[in-house]
């Protein structure tokens, strides 16, 4: 199985790891980005931003709506 | 082995071309994370766990493929990087015009005024796969090929 693998990996017409690395320092870059941003340019980790952006607004009406 | 003059020719415009677009590209979304996520959410493709995650490695993978392409010898596995990113544009695109969404791409930043229509950015993307295929079937190697000594 391990040789397999091997075989396999050896046969391709890329280098994997170069693919992966590639890969993995975008992953961790664009990780890094959210932290580097100003707080209203964030996104959140697992869901859009445009979401939130409703809900605060619905929010915002609705103890608008009470005060009135 | 001699390199073909017009085939090296090609690769170094392909390279130069597409590397400073897709660095040119990821600026913008770099930039505003949050304005990025929110041109993805427009294309009501991705589920809504997905979409800040997306908008924020795109970006990079752009960035990092497109420098790749430019300053390491790996051509090849940065043009597959931007091969599966433009097969997903196109697919992203493709769907949002089939179902008649009036989004703009969000491709090279928020649209200001009327946003080009889908079909223009489609055939963008279309004409973009040419070179990439190219660099992907090429060998590996650097921009500029050093000539051999002696």
């Amino acid at each position: 199985m391990k040789y397999a693998i091997k075989d396999i990996v050896h046969r391709l017409p890329f280098n994997l790891w170069v693919l992966a690395g590639l890969i993995l320092l975008s992953v961790v870059l664009g990780i890094l980005n959210n932290f580097r941003v100003y707080e209203e340019q964030r996104v959140p980790w697992f869901g859009p931003a445009a979401e939130e952006e409703t809900e605060a607004d619905a929010d915002l009406a609705e103890t608008d709506g009470e005060a009135n | 082995m001699k390199r073909a003059i017009p085939a090296v020719a090609f690769d170094i415009l392909a390279r130069l071309g597409l590397g400073g677009l897709f660095i040119y590209s990821s600026w913008y979304k770099i930039q505003d994370p949050g304005l990025f996520a929110d041109a993805v959410a427009g294309y009501a493709i991705l589920p809504a766990c997905c979409v800040g995650l997306f908008a924020l490695i795109l970006p990079m993978l752009e960035l990092v493929a497109g420098a790749a392409l430019i300053v390491t010898k790996w051509s090849r596995e940065a043009a597959l990087i931007l091969l599966a990113l433009l097969l997903s544009f196109f697919v992203g695109l493709s769907q949002a015009w089939i179902r008649g969404l009036e989004i703009s791409c969000g491709c090279f930043g928020p649209d200001a005024g009327t946003p080009s229509p889908l079909w223009m950015d489609i055939i963008r993307v279309l004409f973009l796969l040419i070179p990439v295929i190219w660099l992907v079937v090429r060998p590996n190697g650097w921009l500029f090929p050093r000539p051999l000594k002696g």
